[in-house]
């Protein structure tokens, strides 16, 4: 009966997930919150032992289908850094389907990952856990100098001066820059003054990662002159096992990075895994010898920037369901060494004051990540297919203006009225710098980043009390 | 990452990093001496590719107009630059920039270099990621080609006794040198373009210098400890703890750095501002291969937690050598058996094309 039980809430948590998904810009963690204030409300009428299964199969449905609003309707939350650039040029392109469904094989390929990942994370991980305990810190700081230090100028540097090439190349440097150090100040105070009351404290953080990500993606899509063409419907997936291998390595890594660190969200760990893992290089890097000689040298483009367009895909689908749900998974490794588990994430944070994991909860949920996945892949495919065939009868503009007022609703009612409207506003200034200045959007993290670095490090205190925010 | 790695073999260090370190400075806190490793290991390309660059401004830009671009004229200009660099034995410099034609598209050229000709071509419209569109490539004036006054060559022969040292190490190493060969095409389509430098050499040659900004002067020991200076003063003025350790770890990672690219092709300029030109690299790894950034990053990583863990928490229930041996040895082997495999599976296959155009699919009706 347990087990019925707990199969019809994973089944629940999957169609809720993927339903409400599919409503651009709006975040798992945000429909999550009102699920835990509904729940808190009728707790006596849900067993305790179905809320795991509920929310992980959630998370698992978010990571599948929440690739259709990116790809088709604009609304790219964090960890669309990993994966919305090719998506957003493919769908241009007609190929939007191809795009949603080599996610949806990365994210389905990282469900299996995790699980079989399983001996490692009790073997392994948990002594890695121990090992950086006392060193994230400066582990999370030299990830943030890596992903400020490596934004490369994308100006080509005209001018006759040093400075007039400097001021041309620069503008998404500085930018970026601007947005680290804006986001920073906004993270020191919204972690040192609490703007939710205290039933809603799980919330806190929400009008700022709305202000930040999702209204700056839904001015962009409101001022865009993008409609997208007819898509190709193919009876096959356009890509080979070589790619799912080559987008395996770098998925795991991003995947593992982001589930473990606290923070550190896809965007930010795609970075480092593509760096350390660009095995789609293996393939000729420069263009490739003419085909024939003639007039015009012919040279062809080699397969590896069509590779790379399907590796990043499926890689930020690997990326990203590590990242949502391993970090979540992670909460039920308990051992002797990590008796609190070693989970992070938004969900953990919002369930940790009503919900606490038990031994044995552990396989309990893997079931229910295998069983959620492959129910979520189907929905993927069922979903793509119906968005592809009405996608040129919506109107994205008009769709997002009830989705504007929806999300603002949600501000006021569970982030702290007036006062999160605000803060939504100012965060939404913010946010929009990297939508302009063609910057990295994971700059904005450091809302989060730079005030756990300082209270990791024992120095949060002490900057807030240097600021007058105590 | 390296830079980090190299600074965990520091006990001191690991230890200061520690939160619940009592004898530091700041009691319980953790010290960010660790920072300065990944900072200053990111500060020679980070002087580079947003400072350096900005600086060699070259003698002829050329920049194709988007709307009207000339191809014969620009591979005029090519020429012309280098016949002034033989005919006048001065370096002469040419930038190349980028087609912009919107926010996601950019014309892709080539820059094809023969052994007295020089060609450009132009290819069809990419997007930033460099993915082609089919049938957009331009119709008419296509190409363009000028022919060069001196024979272009991709290495020095007018060496110094830096150079000389580096070409005897890696001619032990590798074995004696291949004959130069030819000039590799250049491809120029998204974000930045690229600057070639011309120097004739005493065979009456032109040496074409790719990229004469990049890993000169930025890449120095002498410069890498001349900025240290200020970290060893601050934290001597501070009374921190350990002080001189900072400059140290600051050192630690920009000294790894260039040692580590001076296995690659280009090289370095060591000794810069004592002694300036760039040396040649060891060439025993190529950049671009995926096989060297995997093993050496992930190397650091298993070494960073071995060395934490043996001067911190102590963990791990098993001896150094077989910590080394499972975690660094057996899977970089593995790794490399089965990357070698796929390469060479690669090879074997031959070209690929263009499977996105091939496999178009039906278009969807309303």
């Amino acid at each position: 009966m347990e087990g019925l039980t707990v199969v019809s809430y994973s089944l629940l948590g999957t169609l809720v997930g993927a339903v409400l998904c599919l409503i651009p810009s709006l975040h798992i963690y945000n429909f999550a919150g009102i699920a835990i204030v509904i729940w808190l409300r009728v707790r006596t009428s849900i067993p305790y032992f179905a809320i795991g299964p509920f929310f992980m199969s959630m998370v698992v449905a978010f990571s599948f289908i929440n690739t259709i609003p990116m790809t088709f309707f604009g609304a790219a939350d964090e960890s669309a850094g990993a994966s919305m650039l090719p998506s957003n040029d493919m769908l241009m392109r007609g190929r939007g389907r191809d795009a949603a469904l080599l996610s949806g094989v990365g994210t389905f390929l990282g469900a299996l990952i995790l699980i079989v990942l399983t001996p490692f994370y009790y073997h392994v991980w948990t002594y890695v856990n121990v090992i950086l305990d006392r060193h994230l810190h400066w582990v999370l700081g030299l990830v943030v100098v890596f992903y400020v230090m490596s934004e490369w100028p994308k100006g080509a540097g005209r001018g006759k001066t040093p400075w007039a090439k400097f001021r041309e190349a620069w503008r998404n440097v500085f930018a970026g820059l601007v947005t680290f150090v804006l986001a920073t100040i906004v993270g020191l105070i919204v972690t040192t003054k609490p703007l939710a009351p205290p039933e809603l404290s799980f919330q806190n953080i929400m009008p700022v990662f709305v202000g930040f990500f999702a209204i700056p993606s839904i001015i962009q899509t409101l001022i865009s002159e993008n409609k997208a063409p007819l898509q190709y419907k193919t009876g096959y997936l356009n890509a080979d096992w070589a790619d799912v291998g080559y987008g395996a390595l770098p998925g795991t890594i991003g995947g593992l990075m982001c589930a473990y660190m606290p923070a550190v969200t896809v965007g930010v760990s795609a970075i480092f895994s593509g760096h350390m893992s660009n095995h789609r290089n293996l393939h000729q890097a420069s263009f490739e010898k003419p085909r024939e000689s003639g007039t015009v040298v012919d040279f062809h483009t080699p397969e590896m920037y069509y590779r790379q367009e399907r590796v990043f895909l499926i890689g930020g689908g690997v990326n990203k369901i590590l990242y949502y749900v391993g970090a979540f998974l992670l909460v039920f490794v308990l051992t002797a060494m990590t008796p609190a588990g070693m989970g992070r994430g938004g969900l953990n944070i919002m369930l940790k004051p009503v919900f606490s994991p038990e031994q044995g909860d552990y396989f309990v949920m893997a079931a229910t990540v295998l069983f959620s996945a492959a129910l979520s892949m189907l929905l993927l495919i069922a979903f793509t297919d119906l968005v592809i065939r009405f996608l040129p009868k919506i109107n994205i503009r008009a769709m997002y203006v009830p989705i504007l007022a929806l999300i603002i609703g949600i501000v006021f009612v569970m982030g702290g009225g007036w006062i999160g409207l605000l803060v939504c506003a100012v965060t939404t200034c913010v946010g929009c710098i990297p939508v302009f200045y063609n910057c990295r959007r994971s700059h904005c993290m450091a809302v989060l980043l730079v005030p756990i670095i300082l209270n990791f490090a024992g120095y949060g205190d002490a900057v807030a009390r240097l600021l007058r925010l105590n | 990452m390296s830079g980090v790695a190299a600074a965990t073999f520091i006990p001191e260090v690991v230890r200061m990093s520690a939160l619940g370190h009592g004898e530091s400075v700041e009691g319980v806190s953790g010290s960010f001496i660790m920072l300065l490793a990944g900072v200053y290991g990111l500060l020679p390309d980070t002087m580079d590719f947003k400072l350096g660059q900005f600086f060699s401004v070259a003698e002829h830009e050329i920049d194709p107009d988007p709307k009207n671009p000339d191809p014969q004229s620009m591979a005029e200009t090519f020429a012309k630059a280098v016949k002034e660099a033989g005919d006048t034995g001065k370096t002469v410099r040419v930038q190349f920039f980028p087609i912009q034609l919107g926010a996601n598209r950019w014309r892709q050229y080539n820059l094809v270099f023969e052994k007295n000709e020089f060609i450009i071509q132009f290819n069809e419209i990419v997007s930033t990621s460099q993915i082609p569109i089919p049938g957009t490539a331009p119709r008419s004036n296509r190409v363009g080609r000028a022919k060069l006054a001196y024979e272009l060559k991709s290495r020095t022969s007018d060496i110094d006794w830096l150079n000389t040292a580096v070409r005897w190490i890696r001619q032990k190493i590798k074995g004696p040198d291949r004959p130069p060969g030819p000039v590799k095409p250049s491809t120029i389509d998204i974000l930045s373009g690229t600057q070639f430098a011309f120097q004739r050499e005493s065979d009456g040659k032109i040496y074409f210098n790719w990229l004469p900004w990049h890993r000169t002067w930025s890449h120095s020991y002498v410069l890498g400890a001349m900025l240290t200076l200020p970290v060893f003063a601050i934290t001597y003025l501070l009374s921190l703890p350990n002080w001189w350790l900072y400059g140290v770890v600051a050192f630690l990672g920009f000294a790894v750095h260039i040692t580590e690219d001076m296995t690659g092709h280009i090289g370095g300029s060591l000794f810069w501002p004592i002694h300036i030109p760039r040396c040649e690299g060891l060439d025993l790894f190529k950049p671009s291969d995926p096989r060297t950034n995997f093993s050496i990053d992930y190397a650091a990583m298993v070494l960073i937690l071995w060395n934490l863990d043996r001067f911190g928490a102590r963990t791990i229930p098993l001896p150094g050598w077989q910590v080394l041996s499972f975690f660094l040895v057996l899977p970089l082997v593995v790794y490399f058996l089965v990357v070698g495999r796929i390469k060479k599976k690669v090879y074997e296959s031959g070209k690929v094309t263009e499977t996105e155009i091939e496999n178009a699919g039906d278009a969807i009706a309303e």
